[in-house]
């Protein structure tokens, strides 16, 4: 398996215009809203849905008109779509009865194998319906297995778990695949679902692949606003407000960039801040503004301090800080960014200075 | 699992209501037949006896004995079983390929053609008559089982295909796409997922189909001439002469009428029972 490259325009919406290089044995998450465009670029991949322009390969390969059971991969999807009438067992091996000529014992075998590697040995004779999520998940994992693919396609598998059981099989599944070392294209709405599995990850929006990196590249290097707010929780702080070279005017505060780079750019734009480091003061003389306290979730090691300055941000201004900086609701707070923790964005929402790696 | 909740939650008073109104509606449907029943026991002349008497004197099988020695009633048993069991069978197997069809796959004109197949429900069946008679003069089909066959599948196909038309969009699409990529082909997974997923769908199917055709009087009576190959319905009215009425033979036959429909459907009621269901969640 060399790579992937997938170039087509769909008219209406779907995807436009993808070009993505997946490599060998490779976990390439693809992320963003749902309507992204993502699952339909796994189905493209399978062969479910035709490309209407572009081509892909599959192992140098050009598939667009090759059948899903030819291109040598095998999918996951978010319902598991076990086959209901059939037992475990049988679900691991149906696609095999068709495709191979193993004979009874092989089969046998290697549906012994995986459920072994799976640890579902003990369900192999129950029906799809007398299993939990998880279980239904793990089979759903073994019947692509079986299959020996070339390219795993993983359409939200862990979406339909509980949050607990969601983190246990995500550490499987990523180990799974270290050890099948099978290239994965995995599909989540969910950032730290990305960030956690992914070599790399792809974001996308409204058709559109947005940028593709590693999880931290995406994190530090957003190329554009939509992937600085979506990559990263809570999102990242968004003013508006114009850049004059290192002076950014809001209608809230002015900021004054001293050292760094110069990126040159003139004009109206945007400044962004994660809540990771944002600085509050409970002396509210200290700091860039001050602003009310609307809430703070107390999570244990941090604490998120959620201020009152909708008219001011995109969504909500919310700041992680430590433990000890605890300021009560309707209090007013100091708020100051440190300025190599500073994100621009010109007019066109396209990242013009990227947080300093410290 | 919302029956459970509701009876969970019911006042005892509810509950006496709710078994009331069962009793009613129970009482209504089986009192008619418990009548031909009971009536059919009764000699000839005490079953319209005033008062009359719930529980017959004296039991007698005589109208029975009559009905299967002296009459075509054997014959219109066998007639009617074919024609219903051909009937069952041609408009099923249509409609399970017809609704696959329509319920699964995308096509240009999927949505008219398939209105348009339920459209020719809005005629009643009176009016198909003439044109259906003309039709199978045409066919020189006109008094056969096999003209007969023909008219009641005109007459179930819409119903049929539609039924399984909602039966197979109950199918996940993702089912059928795991198994496309697990390497069968459209063939394979309509037999070896998509059918066997559908069984109870197909049984309530049948189920409608052949109590239709069993119990279908006037179309019947229209294009079969020949006594011999009278079905049930029209055998019965056989027994409705011109001045008299064989009140024995009529109240045994229309028993015996009733009885397959009542047992096959009590044997394949958890499945009509749940493919109803099934298709009511989908709206």
């Amino acid at each position: 398996m060399s790579d992937v490259t997938k170039v087509y325009g769909e008219a209406t919406i779907g995807v436009d215009d993808l070009d993505i290089e997946v490599r060998d044995g490779e976990f390439l998450v693809l992320v963003g809203p749902s309507g992204c465009g993502k699952s339909t670029t796994l189905e493209l991949v399978a062969g479910l849905q035709r490309p209407t322009g572009g081509e892909i390969h599959i192992e140098d390969q050009l598939v667009n008109d090759v059948k899903p059971q030819n291109r040598g991969i095998a999918m996951v999807f978010q319902d598991y779509a076990l086959y209901p009438h059939k037992t475990v067992a049988d679900n691991l091996q149906f696609g095999l009865k068709y495709t191979t000529d193993l004979d009874k014992a092989e089969l046998q075998s290697r549906v012994e194998d995986i459920a072994e590697l799976l640890d579902i040995t003990e369900l192999l004779g129950d029906k799809p319906t007398q299993l939990s999520g998880g279980q239904q998940q793990r089979v759903a994992l073994g019947r692509a297995i079986a299959r020996d693919p070339s390219v795993f396609l993983l359409d939200e598998p862990l979406s339909n778990l509980d949050a607990k059981l969601r983190t246990t099989m995500r550490a499987e599944l990523l180990e799974l695949q270290e050890d099948l070392d099978v290239t994965t294209i995995y599909v989540t709405h969910d950032q730290t679902e990305a960030m956690t599995m992914g070599d790399r990850i792809a974001v996308m929006d409204n058709g559109y692949l947005q940028q593709v990196g590693t999880p931290n590249e995406v994190y530090n290097e957003p190329e554009n606003k939509f992937v600085a707010r979506f990559i990263g929780s809570p999102s990242m702080n968004i003013f508006t407000g114009t850049i004059e070279r290192s002076e950014v005017t809001t209608p809230l505060f002015e900021f004054s960039l001293e050292d760094g780079p110069d990126h040159g750019y003139q004009g109206p734009g945007k400044i962004g801040i994660r809540p990771d480091d944002v600085e509050i003061h409970e002396d509210e003389s200290d700091g860039l503004f001050r602003a009310p306290v609307r809430v703070i979730e107390e999570l244990g090691s941090e604490n998120l301090v959620h201020l009152d300055l909708d008219s001011d941000v995109e969504g909500e201004f919310i700041a992680r800080v430590d433990e000890r900086v605890r300021p009560k609701t309707g209090d007013l707070v100091g708020v100051s960014f440190p300025e190599e923790a500073v994100y621009l964005f010109d007019g066109d929402d396209k990242a013009v200075k990227h947080r300093q790696m410290r | 699992m919302s029956m459970d909740a509701s009876t969970a939650y019911e006042s005892r008073s509810i509950k006496v209501l709710r078994y009331a109104i069962i009793a009613v509606a129970l009482l209504a449907v089986m009192l008619p037949i418990l009548w031909i029943l009971v009536s059919s026991l009764k000699p000839s002349d005490e079953i319209f006896q005033i008062p009359p008497q719930y529980i017959p004197r004296e039991v007698t099988l005589e109208h029975y004995n009559a009905l299967f020695a002296d009459t075509l009633f054997v014959r219109y048993i066998i007639n009617s079983v074919i024609v219903a069991t051909l009937t069952t069978i041609s408009s099923v197997t249509l409609a399970v390929f017809a609704g696959y069809g329509w319920g699964k796959y995308t096509f240009t004109g999927a949505k008219t053609s398939s209105l348009f197949i339920l459209m020719s429900q809005l005629f009643p069946a009176v009016v198909v008559i003439i044109p259906l008679f003309e039709m199978l003069k045409w066919l020189s089909l006109l008094n056969s089982h096999a003209g007969l066959i023909l008219a009641y599948m005109l007459l179930t196909l819409p119903v049929t295909t539609w039924m399984l038309k909602g039966f197979f969009e109950n199918i996940p699409d993702n089912i059928l796409r795991a198994a496309r990529i697990d390497g069968l082909s459209e063939f394979q997974i309509f037999r070896e997922i998509a059918l066997p997923l559908v069984l109870p769908g197909i049984a309530s199917t049948a189920i409608y189909c052949f109590v239709l055709a069993w119990q279908e009087f006037i179309l019947a009576l229209t294009f079969l001439q020949d006594g011999a190959k009278y079905t049930l319905p029209v055998g019965l009215m056989g027994f409705i002469e011109q001045n008299q009425i064989e009140w024995g033979l009529l109240l045994a036959g229309s028993f015996v009428t009733v009885l397959p429909a009542a047992v096959t459907f009590m044997f394949l009621q958890r499945y009509f029972i749940r493919s109803l269901a099934g298709s009511g969640t989908k709206g």
